[in-house]
């Protein structure tokens, strides 16, 4: 009997399957939240930070749980010096019989009284959705939850307007964190992160699980089946 | 035969166990009820503390409030006594009782006693023999690993020996074992240890689900909980302090075991696959539907609970419903709850999160 494996076909499966797969985001994730639950004792110091952490476990027990959360720094804007928030939150809802998964990262920035920016960056796990959308994304502003709503009645945007939808680089709650780590840092907290070697070892992690078949399936797309159009791969087909 | 101390003051002899109660109480649990009546006066209690023999000694049962002592009547605390008790003999284990309702005695008092009974749940008929075995054989225990740790001793071995739990939470709980046992044990450890297994982790949800919570997480009413229970014997805790009377499961061991049962992974809730659970079960059909949980308020099954709740806000833990969660709100008593532990729910709308 012939050895020889069947060698699948670079084209015979849809492109960033692995991306939009719910149970490699949840796996993403609690690989992250137990890294930094074991190395909890050298994070720097933010009372958001140690409650999420707590908040977490439930999840770590039970992927098929929601996660819900949110943690906040102050900073001073590198040109203004003005003093800012901002909040770095993570919303995973699961399916349920009646409702398609749901995964949205955002970065909010507040200051005082006002929300002034917001990015939130989904992955779109609903095939058969009549309005298409790129799965990742990132959109600017959109919809802001009752809890922010009651801190900060002041929003600088239409939170009715959800177009456009930019496509985008897969996200995480370790790459949310990270990207705004690099942002701000000149902050002495954010920097104590990124010196870390337990963070940086968190984050080529991640980037290894998140990035590495997003980048994967985007090559082999160029390289095996270009006619098709990577943009247009990035917006969810349709099931035949 | 070891001996079991209930020390009352009860100027009623009917409040101390008595006839068949007494009888199941010292079989069950293979101790003679000692001294036998209660107590008048407290020079008849230093007496008793001055012969006690730890090694003889299975336990103490403790009134919390001791009245009409000696001749003028006295007042005293059992929570003074216990701390006494503890003081002299630590091996010796100090379970309280009391005619008022745990909610109502101060914490500082509460935590001279391993734990508390209201007095009628080991004096009437059916008394909670389990739990107080439980509490008696987990405080054994404890001891034992105090005074068995080794040279350079490490609290987290204890406690993880006397937990045994499940490889998937081990990093979890690692971080939610109280700093104050994670160092060498001295001999008021094994009591305050105790108490943390006894009413924070199998009190609290977190790590370990009561009936209700396993049922609401398998998608199931207690009814259906019966059908399957057996298969998750082995996400049972089954570590210091746990009860027959009390059964907790490890939350982090149920879904290997539902998708090992079903023969499928789940995404998400694996309550979205109970129907599967209740056939593999080898639930009939028509069965299946009355077996199924039902969210608190909602007439129809369309939505299935995703928590547990009490059903008011007077908090009591024998009148807890399944829920949606947005339908519960938490209340300020239980918003900052210990690591790796949630938060307990209340059914309403009063304030919902």
């Amino acid at each position: 009997m012939s050895s020889k494996k069947h060698k699948p076909s670079r084209v015979d499966r849809h492109y960033f399957a692995e991306t939009r797969d719910y149970g490699k985001v949840v796996d993403a994730e609690s690989a992250f939240f137990r890294g930094l639950i074991a190395a909890r004792n050298n994070i720097p110091s933010n009372p958001s930070l140690q409650k999420a952490l707590s908040d977490v476990t439930g999840f770590l027990q039970d992927g098929g749980r929601p996660l819900d959360v949110l943690v906040e720094f102050s900073v001073a804007d590198p040109h203004t010096k003005a003093e800012h928030t901002i909040m770095l939150g993570t919303l995973l809802k699961p399916p349920q019989h009646n409702s398609h998964a749901e995964a949205t990262h955002f970065l909010c920035l507040a200051d005082a009284d006002s929300l002034l920016a917001k990015y939130h960056a989904d992955f779109d796990f609903h095939p058969e959705a009549t309005e298409k959308k790129p799965s990742p994304h990132v959109q600017i502003g959109g919809r802001v939850s009752d809890s922010l709503l009651k801190r900060y009645p002041k929003i600088w945007w239409n939170k009715d307007v959800n177009k456009p939808r930019l496509p985008a680089l897969p996200i995480c709650t370790a790459l949310l964190w990270h990207w705004a780590f690099l942002e701000y840092q000149g902050d002495a907290l954010m920097s104590e992160f990124l010196k870390n070697p337990w963070w940086n070892k968190l984050i080529k992690d991640a980037e290894g699980a998140v990035l590495s078949p997003f980048f994967e399936d985007g090559s082999r797309l160029m390289k095996y089946d270009p006619q098709k159009g990577l943009f247009n791969a990035l917006y969810v087909p349709t099931p035949m | 035969m070891k001996i079991l101390y209930w020390i009352d003051d009860s100027r009623d002899k009917r409040k101390l166990p008595s006839g068949a109660v007494k009888r199941q109480l010292e079989k069950e649990l293979g101790v003679t009820l000692c001294p036998g009546e209660p107590i008048s006066d407290r020079a008849v209690f230093e007496e008793l503390l001055s012969k006690m023999n730890p090694k003889n000694t299975r336990g103490v049962i403790m009134d919390y409030q001791l009245t009409g002592l000696g001749e003028k009547m006295q007042l005293a605390f059992g929570t003074t006594w216990a701390a006494e008790i503890r003081a002299k003999h630590s091996s010796v284990p100090v379970i309280g009782i009391s005619h008022c309702a745990e909610g109502k005695i101060p914490k500082f008092q509460l935590e001279n006693f391993l734990a508390f009974f209201p007095r009628n749940k080991l004096t009437d008929a059916n008394p909670e023999i389990d739990n107080l075995k439980a509490l008696l054989n987990g405080y054994r225990d404890a001891y034992r690993a105090f005074k068995t740790q080794g040279k350079q001793p490490s609290g987290t071995e204890l406690m993880v020996k006397l937990l045994t739990p499940p490889a998937e939470v081990m990093d979890l709980l690692h971080s939610a074992i109280p700093s104050s046992f994670r160092g060498p044990w001295d001999k008021e450890t094994p009591h305050a240890a105790g108490r943390w297994i006894w009413h924070e982790l199998q009190g609290r949800p977190g790590f370990l689900f009561d009936e209700l919570g396993l049922a609401t997480n398998l998608g199931l009413n207690l009814n259906g909980l019966q059908r399957v229970k057996s298969k998750f014997d082995a996400a049972r805790y089954q570590g210091a302090f746990a009860s027959d009377g009390r059964p907790r499961w490890w939350v982090a061991a149920i879904r290997s075991i539902f998708e090992y049962i079903i023969g499928r992974p789940v995404v998400g809730p694996v309550s979205n696959a109970r129907e599967e659970l209740l056939i593999a079960a080898r639930v009939s059909k028509t069965e299946r539907n009355g077996l199924l949980s039902r969210a608190h308020a909602h007439k129809t099954a369309d939505e299935i609970p995703d928590c547990v709740a009490y059903r008011d806000d007077q908090r009591e833990e024998d009148d807890r419903v399944q829920a949606l969660f947005k339908d519960t709100y938490v209340d300020d008593r239980d918003a900052n709850p210990p690591f790796g532990f949630e938060a307990r729910r209340i059914f309403g709308p009063g304030k919902q999160k």
